[in-house]
């Protein structure tokens, strides 16, 4: 048995991890990570959301034919829905990300974003 | 066509996506041709739609059979398809001149990534959902990163890469404050969670609003982060720019409403009190005075035309924020002209500095010299964008700002006195509008030779021209439309009811 309210505070700890990486790193590919952590805290967060101390899989099953909300002891199927699609978008930013950073460091021969200022910025 | 074909200003655009990957290989020319088709086809439905709703008030599309609050439905206010008919007809002239372009191998690929844009925002200004609206957010940021990296030179893919990990942060903190309310209040249906936000106790109020208030900063462009946006418009394509600083915006603008207004619904009851007295507005306007303020020093100090160009996006999305946080009927009324001229003046700035500084090594502010004897038609219509920014009378920007400070100086206490701090602010966009307008005029020593007339950049510009002249000039039609969108802005109790159909709640 997991206590929800840990699962919360350890995803918000998570989240502020992941802030810090993005707010301090230099290297851009640590920079994605930080905020893949940060993705994956909110993960966390939903998916704790749905679950219920000593539940089952929210499936169909014999013993759950007749589905009553109140009385059967399964886990709320939705944020699980709503993980699988924020883990595609997740994975979809993340790979955009490290195609943008490949390019970069072809560009400048290093992934550290201090070095990759040019002179006339403004 | 009825209302509930709604759908179709989403699907249409997600459809072409797909099928402008299949016709590009037979011809490249076909995808920018079914751009501007599907383009005027959105905006065509749109003002029906618009037509519509102004008659019959606030109407809601179940989609699939799944009533609200269940499933997801689209809503249509006034407020949201006036302004959808904005980005439609902005996302219109931005294609024109992309299609003015020779034909290469990207065509087919960018034409691609402006009907994800154009569904994704918008699938943003319709949809009644939050989780949805997420969605569309991730979308629509997608669609902007590939699209500022598109010249894959140094600075537009740093700019990118820095709008990448702006919007990135930024939906994690939206994700992370949708999933506490989904976790305390059961729902995501827009309109349910704004009539039950006063169920939570004030601190997980409290902790939503920080989250939707770090989610929406990175997207409207305000202080801290005005600083990495300009890098993604100083190295964009000239159509990124206007979709950027026009379309982009304004679709930013909507998210912060139904967050702030319609979710957490601030101007009725919503004051934090914790160890000081706290009020979420003075928070806003006071974010969006200090934006207003760093914004335009920026600007006074760049020599860059289209970072002077962004930073005085910046500062405008600032004072719209500023309006929107004042939150009665004249600030919205305000807040809504300031939308109008935000986006087609901006827009129209953006494409005749393009065509003013062609040919010119360095893009910054010494290549508008002589700009007048040089390219006449696009130097006028940077003249007369620029006096609509900074509010000259007989303009758009004008009646936007009378009515800001209006407004402003009626409402109580602290916005008086930020108004002024605002209005100061609004003092250096005239020197540095007036610097550029001063080069054009100025004569060039070596050569006067005319820059060949690009016709497509012409028609974009006149069409954004046309509209903000008919705006300007017929203040009795602009006042009808704007006061009621602001009617129905302020009408919450409307867009509730309407949505849920609960008529117990009358």
């Amino acid at each position: 048995m997991i206590d929800n309210r840990l699962i919360y505070v350890m995803s918000l700890l998570l989240f502020l991890v992941g802030l810090y990486g993005v707010l301090t790193r230099k290297n851009i590919l640590k920079m994605l990570v930080a905020v893949s952590i940060m993705e994956t805290a909110a993960n966390i967060f939903l998916i704790g959301l749905g679950y219920i101390s000593n539940s089952s899989a929210p499936i169909l099953s014999e013993s759950l034919k007749q589905v009553n909300l109140l009385g059967s002891n399964i886990s709320d199927p939705l944020p699980h829905s709503l993980v699988l699609t924020a883990i595609v978008i997740g994975v979809g930013t993340t790979a955009l990300g490290i195609a943008i950073a490949v390019r970069l460091y072809s560009h400048y021969r290093t992934l550290n974003i201090n070095k990759m200022g040019d002179k006339d910025e403004l | 066509m009825s209302y509930n074909s709604a759908i179709l200003l989403i699907a249409a655009p997600l459809l072409m996506a797909f099928l402008s990957f299949i016709l590009g290989i037979f011809n490249k020319r076909i995808p920018a041709i079914l751009l501007v088709l599907t383009l005027s086809f959105n905006f065509y439905f749109s003002t029906y739609l618009l037509t519509l709703v102004s008659s019959k008030g606030v109407l809601v599309s179940v989609i699939s059979g799944f009533e609200p609050p269940f499933g997801i439905n689209l809503v249509l206010t006034y407020f949201s398809l006036l302004l959808l008919s904005l980005i439609y007809l902005i996302i219109l002239s931005a294609s024109v001149v992309f299609v003015s372009k020779k034909t290469d191998e990207n065509t087919v690929k960018v034409a691609t990534l402006l009907f994800l844009f154009t569904a994704a925002a918008s699938g943003l200004l319709l949809t009644g959902d939050i989780f949805n609206m997420f969605v569309f957010f991730e979308i629509f940021a997608v669609a902007n990163i590939s699209l500022i990296s598109l010249k894959k030179n140094k600075t537009s893919l740093k700019g990118s890469f820095k709008y990448l990990l702006l919007s990135s942060i930024g939906s994690a903190f939206l994700l992370f404050g949708i999933g506490m309310i989904y976790g305390t209040l059961g729902t995501l249906n827009i309109a349910e969670i704004g009539l039950r936000f006063y169920e939570l106790s004030p601190l997980t109020g409290a902790f939503i609003f920080i989250m939707f208030l770090g989610a929406i900063l990175s997207e409207t462009e305000t202080f801290p982060f005005n600083f990495w946006i300009t890098d993604s418009y100083k190295g964009a394509r000239n159509f990124v720019n206007i979709l950027l600083g026009s379309a982009s915006s304004v679709a930013a603008l909507y998210i912060f409403f139904r967050l702030f207004f319609t979710i957490i619904g601030y101007p009725i009851n919503n004051r934090y009190e914790f160890l000081i007295s706290m009020d979420a507005r003075l928070i806003i306007a006071l974010i969006s005075a200090i934006s207003v303020i760093v914004s335009e020093i920026g600007a006074l100090s760049s020599k860059s035309v289209k970072r002077i160009l962004a930073f005085s996006s910046a500062s405008q999305m600032g004072m719209i924020l500023f309006a929107f946080s004042i939150s009665d009927f004249n600030s919205f009324s305000a807040a809504l002209t300031l939308i109008f001229n935000l986006s087609l003046s901006k827009a129209i700035l953006f494409l005749s500095s393009h065509e003013i500084m062609k040919g010119a090594k360095e893009k910054n502010i010494e290549s508008f010299t002589g700009g007048l004897g040089r390219n006449p038609v696009f130097s006028a219509l940077f003249i007369f964008g620029s006096l609509s920014m900074v509010g000259f009378p007989l303009t758009l920007g004008f009646y936007g700002k009378i009515s800001l400070v209006a407004s402003a100086v009626s409402a109580s206490g602290y916005f008086s006195i930020l108004v002024f701090v605002i209005l100061l602010a609004s003092a250096a966009e005239l020197f540095y509008y007036f610097r550029l307008m001063h080069k054009l005029f100025v004569s060039e020593q070596n050569h006067t030779e005319k820059t060949k007339m690009n016709w497509f950049y012409a028609a974009s510009g006149s069409l954004l021209l046309a509209v903000m002249i008919i705006l300007a000039l017929m203040p009795k039609f602009t006042e009808r439309i704007v006061s009621s969108a602001a009617g129905d802005m302020m009408d919450k109790t409307t867009y509730i009811e309407r949505v849920l159909k609960a008529e117990d709640l009358k």
